[in-house]
């Protein structure tokens, strides 16, 4: 292994200096093994391999099977053939077989409009000048291929087809003719930017083409929506119509191979039988590397020394396969098997054997798409290891690591990386956890906590090599929690259903699984035109990205809150599905927008209150309120599936499937508002949000037209008054008392109110709030009924106890007094603890972790433009211990300390761990003036008025302060202690200094020391709790908990607990011993 | 005065659970395994000592977790562990604290005891050299608790991380054989449990007078020769201070509620107990919410707390919790109860006696200490082993009185289990006689 290893290190590290620091550096932190371990390892496979595949499948029986991943490649023509671009779809049987399903005579595609003039019989021309472009263009390029005529003749094929631009509408069924050219993707490719430059299509010269429709689409979507086959949807390959490969003929690692033409290919839609789950395999797995002191590893150096696995079926709750492959000797852990290998190279070609065996669809983890696969892809290039990269299902390529930046507007921009492991899924649970869910912190611990509410124990990456070094025991340890790691993934996904709501979106809308995961929102929307308009033959047109903002258009307005607190009932109405209703309801759509309005308003065209014109369904119906109309209708069917399903299983899959359809028929509004988006349609988007303002100001004056004092047979007693809107909700107060009457008026006033809406808008009555505190726009809250006599939940909208960049004290305190506003109704107790907890801040009793603030480090200082506490934060650590300092992409959790007046914030900013150990005193003013004054306030405004920030900062308890003693820095080196008085403080005297009190106090003495104790019991309890809590967490008894996750909200604590109680312990020491003199 | 002419035979052998220098030295800096390590290493021994005698003398072999296969039967020696769904933890209360963070505790009915709700997921698991198993097989939830430690004699099971339990073992009982020599005098003993003084005089004005009732019965009861009465723990009101997970984390929420134990009830136990040493000697053991530290094995309340108690005869004995003495060569041993309570929320099918029985088959007074009962961080012993089983059992703050005599061995050796009930509840006191070892109790209302 040595000797491979430095081989490998010369070819990544140039320089001869580093290559040998290099090799030390291997001696000292890789122990080796050779001794203790041969290269002939027995391995138990015993459960690895798939189920046998059935003999008659594709002779006397069809092939049903899930499509996983669909992938187009080029075939070259072989003798007599031409080229072609054929598709490969991976997939399992229900069976459990994986097989890959070779579709023949596909070819991609585009269109543009034929040339006025254009006819049947100038096709002829018009193919050959294009094939000839075409491959004199290829002969022009790199190895001036040779190619055949017949290869030359079918570059491209063209057709006629009648067909309509997507966009505006011009009078109905205007189909007009367009030529569509399908060929190989390269020679379409190829053909574009031929026709571009113009060719002579009818023999009369030069033709210039204009826009090019559909070009721009990937060859997978425009294949699947062609064929009509939706991602994780079912196939069926007809038997004796297919061709079954032979073993030695494979191209694919699948048990599978078959190859069908596209005109014989079964879809079937995804219900009745065909909306099951097959029995795919799910791996989850977690390296663990090496890293020198103080750096991080780094593939091209720092050998992986473990790799667990957990292996699961979807829907059985336990993996059948536990395993971890380890570098050197481990003592083994029961219910897994251990693989001990003698050196790396083996670990990474056992484990790579592995999981070309176990074969999995998925595979998952945490992180793993940006740091686990790519350190063993990387590790598998120093190494010279071809075979280690031979993860996927293709025997002929090895898989890469490409750089890809996905921006969206849901999750901002980021680069991820994009591997390649052909015919397997990339299911890496921490994209997952980053795109469906806000959480203050990304770490597996943090997210683990969240969902299973289960930590566990981090181990710090300086460990690691002290635990690799160490004997079979300890590598045993960092077994168990590599084994940790990998499973907690596949408990998240099953917690979160993460895979079955991946699938049910994926059969939705129509894109492959993996898309759901590595492309943005558009993609989904796009799919689904795609295959509406197939059906209606509209061509999409390749619009030209406009790349910035672009123009921005008036968003969803609110009516203006009249703030206050609100002890009555606060009805809500909103419009279901608000947007999707406007667009079905106006006919909003691509292919009924109007350049200028014709005809009769409102009969044959619409205005929008934008401005914008619209046909009428009288003239055409949109596709868009088609796509809409199905997805809502396609949601209310899975809702009433879901009602009736009594397994539990399918139930999952029909609440994803109709979670699914709402996220996609919600998501198609910001589709055409994508201005860099494929097909951005500013008119829609703009006419949707007009619409939806107009609504909102209809339903205020409508409301309170209707439900004047004594409306409703005199049930209204009042005015009725909006009193904030927003969106698709509009607030009003009925004047009434009880919830039930608000409900009743509610109910009444959402029937009555939409019938000014052209259906399918709808107001819908669903909640009330008692009582209802309205701070501001888009910030409110309110205790949330649903039912008359009790309330669901207590409901916050923009206030900090949702938002993530305060300290959580600011989160708890804002939670608490609204707890006590809302349902107690004790505005007092509200005000009272509020002033408590800023006492308790200012006098240091408030526990560290709940004033940490935490920001991630997204590049290093200098690229920031203003200095950031954070960063700066981050710069000093690495000064005092290079290993422990946060790297980018950590999150640095610091805290505010005090120091001197004109010190800047950014510099103020100190690592927690460091403040405890060395009690550091908090800036606990600028916590309250920068942090808690201003979001309090705002509470408590609309009671006390704009005195509230001044009353809650400055008054009396905040009079009382507690400074803490340094340890470090300014003066503590000089302070002495001198023995004090535990009663009154008072110095004792050197003759007294033994005693814990004074003369004075004497008569005291059982209060003082109750006092005493009374603190030292708190902390006890707390002592034993905290320390109890992690021993259990760490699933050991007999082990030293080496923890150091940070985001845990008790690992601040317990360490702090540690000092208190020491001290505290001390001081009770001083009273001496507890039993009489006797 | 009564004649203290046999005193003498009074010895305190609670020396063990007394904190060395070497305890407390960097105590708060350990963690719990170590305590664990020490409990599972003294245990060891007599856990194979008693194999020996349940399953023969090489009839088995003891390996480590590690080499157990699915073919063999062997023994496994380690700790067991309960697992309870519905155990409170910090990190869970503190997930779902945004729902009860600001809930009033105080509504709780204070006294009866909460056990944990039965959930399907419970289970038993082992652990041992540093892994763990699941079991299954022939032993049971009500078997065991957290902390016990005990050999299993089975085999690895067919699911993954089961093992197979054919029989459990127990570690091998100590007994010290009574002094038969030792003459039988008529004498009697009392225990009383559970003053809870809160320092509020109406609310301690039933407890005072029923105490002081028991006072003046004393003398009038002479001839009864009560010679020695054990105050249990807790003699002050715990519910000044919480020593639960929610106690905690409403100091995380900040939800806590500043309280300060009353010195006037300090003052007021102090005078109760200086009153009756003109009669008999008085042990005062500890409970959790006592002035001392609240970490089992607890320390003894401190004098500075009870002035009057050290001022008069030296009769007032500050003792620890556990408490263990002899007496005419009878041996103690009696607790506040908290470890007893502490198990028994684990099981729903316990009562306070049955739990004391299973408390003497691991040779444990507090197996759950410190998993869920406060227990000071040791380093290398584990003081709450049960090293010589004592004639009586006693434990304090229960919900009845209750007796068991358990037969320890094959010999007649026994030990009387007794559980009595909270003073400030009940009104009650136990005797025990010496002469005849007989056990009394009796109620001292006196509410008026």
């Amino acid at each position: 292994m040595a000797s491979n290893k430095r081989i490998g290190g010369a070819t990544f590290q140039p320089t001869v200096k580093r290559k040998r620091e290099s090799d030390e550096f291997e001696k000292q932190y890789v122990p080796n093994f050779e001794n203790d371990l041969s290269e002939n390892i027995k391995i138990d496979k015993s459960k690895w391999a798939r189920p046998a595949v059935d003999k008659q499948l594709g002779i006397s029986k069809n092939i049903a099977c899930q499509v996983l991943e669909v992938e187009t490649y080029y075939e070259a023509a072989n003798g007599s053939g031409y080229d072609r671009t054929n598709a490969k779809i991976y997939g399992v049987t229900r069976a459990g077989n994986s097989i890959c399903v070779i579709v023949t005579d596909y070819f991609p595609h585009f269109y543009f409009q034929a040339p006025s003039g254009f006819g049947v019989e100038h096709i002829g021309q018009a193919q050959n000048a294009i094939c000839n472009a075409i491959a004199s263009q290829i002969k022009r390029g790199p190895g001036n291929a040779q190619l055949s005529g017949t290869v030359v003749d079918n570059l491209v094929h063209i057709e006629i087809v009648h067909g309509e631009n997507l966009y505006y509408f011009r009078g109905a069924d205007t189909k007009v003719p367009f030529i569509k050219v399908t060929g190989t993707t390269n020679a379409l490719h190829k053909a574009r930017t031929e026709l571009k430059s113009g060719i002579n299509l009818m023999g009369k010269g030069p033709v210039n083409i204009g826009n090019l429709y559909e070009s721009n689409i990937d060859a997978e979507v425009k294949f699947m929506a062609k064929t009509g086959i939706v991602g994780c949807g079912w196939i069926e390959i007809p038997a004796g119509k297919c061709d079954m490969i032979k073993e030695k003929d494979k191209a694919s690692r699948c048990q599978i191979e078959v190859s069908v033409s596209v005109r014989d290919l079964i879809v079937h839609e995804s219900d009745g039988e065909w909306a099951d789950i097959a029995p795919i395999r799910t791996l989850s797995f977690d390296i663990e590397c090496i890293g020198r002191r103080g750096v991080f590893p780094e593939a091209t150096m720092d050998p992986i020394i473990q790799i667990a696995n957990m292996i699961k079926i979807e829907g059985e709750t336990e993996p059948f396969v536990r395993n971890c492959f380890v570098l050197g000797t481990c003592a083994p852990v029961v219910g897994s098997s251990i693989i001990e290998c003698v050196n790396e190279k083996l670990l990474l070609e056992k484990w790579a054997e592995f999981i070309r065996e176990v074969d999995p669809d998925i595979i998952t983890g945490y992180n793993i798409l940006n740091f686990d696969l790519p350190y063993i892809l990387d590790r598998a290039k120093v190494l010279k290891l071809p075979m280690v990269s031979h993860l996927g299902r293709q025997k002929d390529k090895g898989s890469v690591i490409r750089d890809a930046a996905i921006s969206s507007k849901q999750m901002g921009s980021r680069v991820n990386k994009n591997i390649d492991i052909h015919g397997r899924i990339i299911f890496d649970v921490l994209q997952v956890v980053l795109r469906d869910y806000k959480l203050r912190s990304y770490t597996l611990n943090s997210v683990s906590y969240q969902f299973l509410s289960e930590q566990k124990e981090d181990v710090e990456h300086n460990i690691i090599p002290d635990l690799q070094r160490g004997n079979e025991q300890t590598r045993r340890r960092l077994a168990m929690y590599c084994l940790k790691d990998a499973l907690l993934p596949l408990r998240l996904l099953d917690k979160l259903m993460s895979i079955i709501n991946y699938i049910e979106m994926a059969r939705v809308t129509g894109v492959p699984m993996n898309y759901l995961l590595t492309r943005g929102q558009q993609i989904k929307i796009l799919s689904m035109m795609l295959r509406r308009c197939k059906a209606n033959n509209f061509f999409l047109p390749v619009i030209e990205s406009s790349g910035g903002d672009g123009e921005s258009y008036e968003g969803a307005t609110v009516i203006d809150p009249i703030r206050g607190f609100y002890n009555e009932p606060i009805a809500t109405l909103d419009f279901a599905s608000l947007y999707p209703s406007i667009m079905i309801a106006h006919n909003l759509c691509y292919t009924t927008l109007l350049k200028s309005p014709n005809g009769v308003e409102n009969e044959d065209y619409i205005r929008t209150p934008s401005g914008q014109y619209f046909a009428t369904q009288n003239r055409r119906k949109g596709l868009l309120p088609i796509i809409l109309e199905d997805l809502l209708a396609a949601r209310k069917r899975a809702k009433n599936d879901l009602k009736n399903e009594k397994d539990e299983f399918r139930k999952m899959v029909f609440n994803g499937r109709q979670l699914a359809l709402k996220i996609s028929a919600n998501s198609v509004y910001g589709f055409t508002g994508a201005t860099v988006g494929k097909l951005p349609c500013l008119e829609i988007s703009q006419s949707v949000t007009s619409f939806g303002r107009k609504m909102i100001d209809m339903t205020k004056s409508e409301v309170e037209r209707i439900y004047k004092k004594g409306a409703m047979n005199g049930k209204c007693p009042a005015d009725a008054k909006v009193i904030y809107g927003d969106t698709d909700s509009v607030m009003v107060k009925f004047g009434v008392e009880t919830v039930a009457q608000a409900m009743e008026i509610g109910l009444h006033a959402a029937t009555e109110v939409s019938k000014i809406f052209t259906p399918p808008i709808k107001l819908e009555f669903e909640k009330v709030y008692f009582p209802y505190l309205l701070i501001n726009k888009k910030r409110y809250a309110g205790l949330y009924f649903t039912k008359p006599d009790i309330h669901d939940k207590m409901d916050c909208k923009g206030l900090e106890t949702v938002r993530r960049d305060n300290c959580p004290l600011v989160a708890k305190v804002l939670g608490i007094c609204l707890e006590k506003l809302l349902i107690d109704r004790d505005e007092q107790s509200a005000l009272d603890f509020a002033k408590k907890t800023i006492g308790d801040l200012l006098c240091n009793k408030i526990d560290i972790s709940l004033l940490i603030i935490s920001k991630e480090l997204t590049k290093s200082g200098d690229k920031y433009q203003a200095k950031q506490a954070h960063v700066e934060l981050a710069a000093r650590m690495k000064k005092r211990d290079p290993g422990s300092a946060p790297r980018l992409g950590d999150r640095v959790p610091y805290v505010f300390v005090a120091a001197a007046k004109n010190v800047p914030a950014y510099e103020r900013a100190e690592d927690p761990a460091f403040v405890l150990s060395n009690n550091i005193p908090i800036d606990t003013k600028h916590y309250l003036t920068n942090q808690l004054a201003k979001p309090l306030a705002r509470i408590f405004e609309p009671i006390l008025g704009d005195r509230a920030e001044k009353i809650l900062v400055e008054g009396e308890h905040t009079r009382v302060r507690t400074v803490v003693q340094s340890k470090v820095g300014g003066l503590a080196a000089f302070t002495k202690k001198s023995a004090t008085c535990l009663g009154c403080k008072s110095v004792l005297p050197k003759s007294d200094a033994e005693n814990a009190i004074c003369q004075h106090c004497q008569p005291k003495l059982p209060e003082i020391f109750s006092q005493r104790l009374n603190n030292l019991h708190e902390l006890e309890t707390k002592f034993a709790r905290l320390w109890t809590e992690c021993q259990n967490c760490a699933k050991t008894m007999q082990e030293k908990v080496n923890c150091s996750a940070r985001d845990c909200p008790i690992y601040y604590m317990r360490d702090k607990i540690r000092n208190d109680i020491e001290e505290s312990s001390q001081v009770i020491e001083r009273f001496g011993d507890p039993t009489f003199f006797n | 005065m009564v004649g203290k002419e046999n005193s003498g035979s009074y010895r305190n052998l609670s020396e063990q659970f007394l904190l060395t220098q070497k305890d407390k030295k960097g105590a708060f800096n350990r963690q719990y395994f170590e305590l664990y390590d020490a409990r599972l290493k003294s245990l060891k021994g007599r856990i194979l000592e008693n194999a020996e005698n349940v399953l023969g003398k090489g009839n088995f072999e003891c390996v480590s977790l590690t080499d157990v296969t699915k073919t063999k039967d062997v023994l496994v020696i380690g700790m067991i562990l309960k697992k309870i769904a519905a155990k409170p933890s910090i990190l869970k209360t503190l997930l779902s604290e945004d729902k009860v963070a600001y809930e009033d505790y105080e509504d709780e009915e204070a006294g009866d005891l909460k056990r944990y709700t039965e959930n399907a997921e419970d289970h038993l698991e082992f652990e041992c050299d540093n892994q763990t198993v699941k079991l299954e097989g022939n032993i049971s939830m009500n078997d065991c608790a957290t902390g016990c430690c005990a050999g299993l004699f089975g085999k690895l099971g067919d699911e993954d991380g089961v093992f197979e339990v054919i029989r459990v073992i127990w570690p091998k009982i100590r007994v010290e054989p009574i002094d038969l020599k030792m003459k039988m005098r008529k004498s009697v003993i009392a225990f009383v449990s559970g003053l809870e003084l809160s320092g509020d005089l109406e609310e301690d004005n039933g407890t005072i007078s029923s105490f002081e009732y028991f006072g003046e019965w004393l003398k009038e009861e002479e001839e009864m020769n009560v010679e020695r009465l054990v105050v249990l723990g807790p003699s002050i009101d715990n519910n000044v201070v919480g020593c639960d997970v929610e106690s905690v984390v409403r100091t995380l929420t900040l939800s806590r509620q500043d309280k300060q134990m009353s010195t006037k009830a300090l003052t007021m136990l102090d005078k109760i107990i200086s009153s009756l040493t003109d009669q008999l000697d008085v042990d005062v053991s500890a409970g959790v919410g006592d002035p001392c530290s609240s970490l089992w094995p607890q320390p003894p309340i401190h004098r500075v707390c009870l002035p009057r108690s050290g001022m008069t005869k030296k009769q007032v004995n500050l003792v620890t919790n556990p408490y263990e003495f002899s007496l005419d060569g009878i041996r103690f041993l009696t607790t506040s109860g908290e470890n007893i309570d502490d198990l028994l929320k684990t099981c729903w099918k316990w009562k306070s006696v049955d739990a004391m029985e299973n408390c003497l088959k691991w040779q444990h007074i507090a197996p759950t200490c410190p998993d869920t009962l406060d227990g000071f961080p040791m380093a290398d012993r584990d003081p709450l082993i049960i090293s010589t089983t004592p004639r009586f059992m006693i434990c304090g703050n229960q919900s009845n009185c209750e007796v068991r005599n358990v037969a320890l061995d094959d010999r007649e050796n026994i030990c009387t289990c007794i559980s009595i009930p909270k003073f400030s509840k009940s009104r009650t006191i136990l005797f025990l006689n010496l002469e005849d070892l007989t056990v009394s109790w009796r109620v001292f209302q006196n509410d008026f």
